[in-house]
């Protein structure tokens, strides 16, 4: 292998400073099992935010919407205001996989037009079911909304857990990648110029034109994608890892089947090292006439005990199916004002 | 002379150069299979990375494909470029 040696261990990409730096907002992620109530903790937040009169967008990223029905307000994928300082969306997935490979395709049609049975048309379709298309859509998505100037907070209710998990190790896994093509298109591009020093630039047969081979690094059309995509995923990456700015809420009922999905995503954070700032039980049944006394699940009691650095909130079930604006302002301050719930503790 | 002297020239360059060339084109043989490495069952990187690079691996692709056609006996051709 010694012929690969050399200049693999270059480090140009780790200078490159962190960009996160000049973002001042906040970003929550709502997590949890389906049916645990993220939706409605999303909506609380972003009210009891509002009416403190920060700028919040409220984003449903969940396939199977509800945002709007806790609201009682119907969203679209444009921001609609809901309430002075709260605007929300309801991302329409499929519509933006569409749009996203329609733009890709449009793109490639400029440099391949040369191949004219390569019927572009058709590939659409076979993207569009590629496996990891849809968490790519989402993570683009999360990226054009905090781009967005005119807001102080981001309120992310995200789609069931696997997939949300997936959106958020993206960034981290696209990194790895990208940081050793651009590592070996630097040493590609590296020894062809030495070569075209010596012997004058080569060329290709692209379809009886003569293509020059690129050998300089700023005119070389995949070394500028690569760096132009490496800024955006680093700036969404240190954002997701800063924890001053991005903090994951998760939510849980008192039950296994949400204690272990919860614990899988415990896990899977802190290796991506995104901090979780609240562990949400929601719909604690207390016993009868017996306030603040109940019992944890064994499951929940286990994953207390692994992470009691994380701020434990409990809610109890409240029996009502649709909650007013002001019954979800009050919730939203209680979860700001650190869990008023919590008075009773782990009652045992 | 002069036509001496070019072929002289060109002989000291490809002299020169023949092991860097080796060396450029395996690279860039590794560079593309990374990216399409998916067709002969490796780990593929992430799909829209792919999709970001695709518009402007056109000559890159060409060489894979020539690489493919041409090539019957790749332990042969690296045996003679080492002289073994």
């Amino acid at each position: 292998m010694m012929i690969f040696s050399g200049r693999w261990q270059d480090t140009s990409i780790s200078k490159k400073k962190d960009n996160s730096q000049d973002f001042k907002d906040k970003i929550y992620f709502i997590i949890g099992k389906g049916g645990t109530g993220k939706t409605t903790i999303a909506a609380s937040l972003g009210i009891s935010l509002a009416k403190r009169g920060k700028k919040v967008l409220l984003v449903s990223l969940d396939p199977a919407h509800n945002l709007g029905d806790v609201l009682e307000k119907k969203l679209s994928d444009k921001a609609e205001k809901i309430l002075e300082n709260l605007e929300g969306i309801e991302v329409d997935i499929d519509e933006a996989r569409d749009t996203y490979l329609k733009n890709t395709m449009n793109k490639m049609k400029d440099y391949y037009n040369y191949l004219q049975i390569f019927n572009l048309d058709n590939l659409l379709d076979i993207f569009t079911e590629a496996p990891g298309i849809e968490e790519y859509v989402i993570m683009e998505l999360i990226w054009k909304y905090l781009k967005m100037d005119k807001y102080d907070y981001f309120i992310f209710d995200t789609a069931p857990t696997g997939i949300t998990l997936k959106v958020l190790t993206l960034p981290y896994i696209n990194l790895q990648w990208i940081k050793k093509l651009i590592k070996l298109r630097e040493n590609i591009l590296d020894k062809r110029s030495s070569i075209e020093n010596i012997k004058g630039p080569s060329y290709i047969n692209l379809n009886n034109e003569k293509v020059k081979l690129s050998a300089e690094k700023d005119h070389d059309p995949v070394l500028k994608e690569l760096n132009r995509y490496y800024t955006r995923i680093k700036w969404i990456y240190d954002i997701f890892i800063n924890e001053n700015i991005t903090e994951a809420i998760i939510i849980s009922n008192n039950n296994r089947l949400s204690a272990l999905e919860s614990e899988r995503a415990l896990t899977k954070l802190k290796k991506i090292k995104m901090s979780v700032s609240k562990m949400i039980i929601n719909k604690i049944k207390y016993r009868e006439n017996e306030k603040y006394n109940y019992t944890y699940n064994n499951y929940i009691k286990k994953l207390r005990d692994d992470y009691n650095n994380i701020e434990w909130i409990n809610l109890p079930d409240i029996k009502v199916s649709q909650l007013k604006e002001e019954h979800l302002q009050i919730l939203g301050d209680r979860l700001i004002n650190k869990g008023l719930y919590n008075k009773g503790g782990n009652n045992e | 002379m002069n036509k001496w002297k070019d072929i002289l020239t060109e002989f000291m360059k490809t002299e020169a150069t023949e092991y860097v060339e080796i060396e450029v084109r395996e690279i860039e043989h590794i560079f593309a299979l990374l990216l399409i490495g998916s067709f002969t069952g490796m780990p593929a990187p992430p799909a829209g990375l792919v999709l970001k690079l695709l518009p402007y691996l056109g000559p890159e692709l060409l060489i894979m494909e020539k690489r493919a056609v041409n090539d019957d006996d790749l332990f042969g051709q690296m045996a003679g470029h080492f002289d073994i």
